[in-house]
């Protein structure tokens, strides 16, 4: 079922949870929320099922306001951060509890609570009580439990937040898994970046209740709108240098006290229309930094490395000039090492971002 | 002479070898210990509880057995069986001049008030306890607050202002006086308690079942009601206790002796003869703790049924 949040506001006493929030959710697509702690997505999924009520704006589920709606009338599954197991019921009991609400006959909720745990592979687990579960067990009995009554929506508050790493990792693809095998359009609220790089369709990015992006992993990583954006997606994050733009003899360069970096033409363009900007935020992703012993080019006077961190099949290199530092990801066979003096090139996409507003520069309004 | 020296250098040495190595042998066993030290602590423990637990014991069993036997050898170990001191169960006991009132109308008010406490304790103080955990409205610090100063006070200390309350409302000498000045005075504690466990509740859960389909009155049979019985358990267990053991209110607010209950009767056993029949004390009071045994025994269980699962941080 399609989902249309417009212009949502949520109100808490003096504190603007979310604030004028538009969001389409095309039927089917998994949409990740993802922002810091706090900033209103768990408020926004919570007002999405019906447990919260927006101060402002309408919720529409396919072509009908739902905004009166009580959570059970709305067909959503909710998986919750802390999976809220009723601790008193076994597992067949916690999956068969919707169903007996919505008083099936015996059969049909023996039928649908053992389809789902075997769909889900619980179905040993059944007589146990939640507290005799590991956790992953117990995520999935709360999935279990929100998929039985075969819901329109499927909701998830930080699903995996409270696995271990590794156990993260293999339910997140599960999870997609089995949200594609399931065509179920999902809401999946997150603060894991990487988490929902990979299982998004799309994702809104969200900071102090105010929509920043919404728009595909891809986009959101190639041609983020902002600096918050920038910095949020992608780990490391990207390395930010303040300065200024200047033309010289009718080429573009990125200027501070430390560096001096010529910028690709294409940037040119766009910058001309906006020739008033001068005070910048200098962009670009560690991974588009390289390293090189060779003879000094114009821009890319040697650099001393500070620091290098193994990252396992990389390594993560932290150079300084003056008082920039820039952080790079380079091949192990490099073997750099401390106090060594390198020069940089930069071999992908280089952002620039308005000082004062944050907006990317090359992103048209 | 000349190698006596190096010798005894030598023995000195193998000396302090031989004690490190007996500490270290002497930390061994330590800490051998310390593996068995917590079944002899648990073997201590157990007598020493024993120990205490005995005189209780014994004098319980004193009672019991004094209830059945018509002559106690030295006032300790019972002699005769006799049914004679339970004959208050089936006739008005009479004593020199005065005329016991038969005790089943007795033990009806007893049970009657210790009832009444019980249910509308439970009933007022989950439903004050909710509302303290749940709600966030103006003055509930207040209240919190006024709850805890209200359970500071000694009922006693409140003994004649509730005998002038109690007049001006025309309910002394009623059992429904003593009812509401026990429930009143106990709702702020048991409400203390019902909060306590209502805070154990996530919100998680009580939101998990509107999803589920639950609407308030179902989240609160099959959710909320299950997971709160112990902390029920515990304060009916207690309003129980105290309304059926109450003995100052009454003796104070109830004259007509018709009204009263098992424990001012029991003291009016003891308190009105110069010769007190210990035989017939002995079984009203044993009498008197049959129910209070019963109450603990189906209450116990779910008192010490605590689930709050499905939750790992």
């Amino acid at each position: 079922m399609k989902v249309l949040l417009d212009n949502i506001t949520k109100i808490f006493g003096r504190i603007i949870a979310v604030n004028n929030l538009n969001l389409e959710i095309d039927d089917g697509k998994l949409v990740v929320l993802l922002g810091p702690s706090g900033c209103g997505k768990s408020t926004t999924l919570l007002m999405i099922a019906g447990i919260y009520r927006p101060t402002e704006g309408e919720i529409w589920f396919g072509d009908k306001v739902v905004n009166d709606l009580p959570p059970r009338d709305r067909k959503i599954g909710l998986v919750f951060q802390s999976y809220a197991l009723y601790p008193h019921m076994t597992v067949f009991e916690n999956i068969a509890f919707p169903l007996r609400l919505k008083k099936e006959n015996k059969e049909e909720i023996n039928r649908k609570v053992r389809e789902i745990s075997e769909f889900l592979e619980i179905n040993e687990l059944l007589e146990r009580k939640p507290i005799q579960l590991s956790g992953g067990q117990q995520q999935r009995v709360a999935v279990a439990r929100a998929l039985v009554k075969s819901p329109d929506i499927l909701l998830l508050d930080e699903p995996l937040s409270n696995l271990d790493a590794k156990l993260r990792v293999m339910m997140r693809s599960e999870l997609k898994k089995m949200q594609m095998r399931l065509g179920i359009t999902t809401i999946f609220v997150t603060h894991d970046q990487s988490e929902a790089m990979t299982v998004a369709d799309k994702i809104a990015v969200i900071k102090n209740g105010v929509l920043q992006q919404y728009s595909s992993s891809d986009e959101l990583y190639d041609l983020p709108r902002n600096i918050f954006v920038a910095t949020f997606i992608g780990s490391p994050p990207m390395n930010i240098i303040e300065g200024s733009i200047q033309y010289e003899g009718g080429n573009l360069f990125f200027l501070n006290p430390d560096v001096r970096f010529s910028l690709p033409k294409d940037l040119e363009f766009v910058l001309k229309q906006k020739r008033n900007t001068k005070d910048v935020l200098f962009g670009v992703r560690p991974e588009d930094v390289n390293i090189s012993m060779k003879e000094t080019t114009q821009d890319s006077i040697s650099w001393i490395i500070d620091m290098v961190e193994m990252m396992g099949r990389e390594l993560l290199v932290t150079l300084s000039r003056g008082k920039t530092i820039l952080k790079t990801l380079i091949d192990r066979e490099h073997s750099p090492s401390i106090g060594d003096r390198v020069n940089i090139e930069f071999s992908g996409r280089v952002f620039l971002f308005d000082k004062e507003s944050g907006k990317n520069l090359l992103c048209e309004e | 002479m000349k190698d006596k020296r190096p010798q005894g250098l030598a023995k000195h040495k193998v000396g302090i070898k031989s004690k490190r190595e007996k500490r270290g042998k002497r930390a061994q066993e330590v800490r051998g210990e310390a593996v068995t030290f917590s079944r002899r602590n648990e073997i201590i423990s157990t007598i020493i509880m024993t120990i205490i637990s005995i005189p209780i014991f014994l004098s319980y069993l004193w009672l019991f057995l004094s209830s059945f036997s018509a002559k106690m050898w030295h006032g300790l170990i019972p002699l005769s069986f006799t049914l004679h001191n339970w004959r208050f169960l089936w006739e008005p006991i009479k004593f020199g001049a005065v005329m016991h009132t038969s005790i089943w109308p007795i033990t009806l008010n007893t049970l009657l008030l210790a009832f009444a406490v019980t249910f509308f304790e439970v009933l007022i103080s989950t439903l004050s306890g909710y509302a303290l955990s749940r709600f966030r409205f103006k003055g509930r610090v207040v209240i919190q607050g006024m709850t805890m100063i209200l359970h500071a006070f000694p009922g006693v200390a409140l003994l004649i202002a509730i005998y002038y309350v109690l007049y001006t409302i025309r309910l002394l000498d009623t059992l429904w006086g003593v009812m509401l000045v026990k429930i009143a005075l106990e709702i702020p504690m048991s409400t203390n308690i019902v909060k306590g466990f209502f805070d154990n509740i996530p919100w998680d859960v009580e939101w998990s079942s509107f999803v589920d389909g639950c609407n308030r009155w179902q989240t609160w049979r099959y959710v909320i009601l299950p997971l709160l019985k112990p902390g029920i358990a515990a304060i009916s267990l207690f309003s129980f206790l105290s309304g059926w053991g109450e003995f100052l209110y009454i003796y104070t607010f109830i004259f007509t002796s018709k009204k009263q209950t098992l424990a001012t009767f029991l003291n009016s056993l003891v308190g009105e003869f110069k010769f007190v029949d210990y035989g017939l004390l002995s079984a009203v009071a044993t009498f008197y703790m049959i129910p209070t045994l019963l109450f603990f025994i189906f209450t116990q269980k779910a008192l010490l049924q605590m689930s709050f699962g499905g939750r790992k941080a």
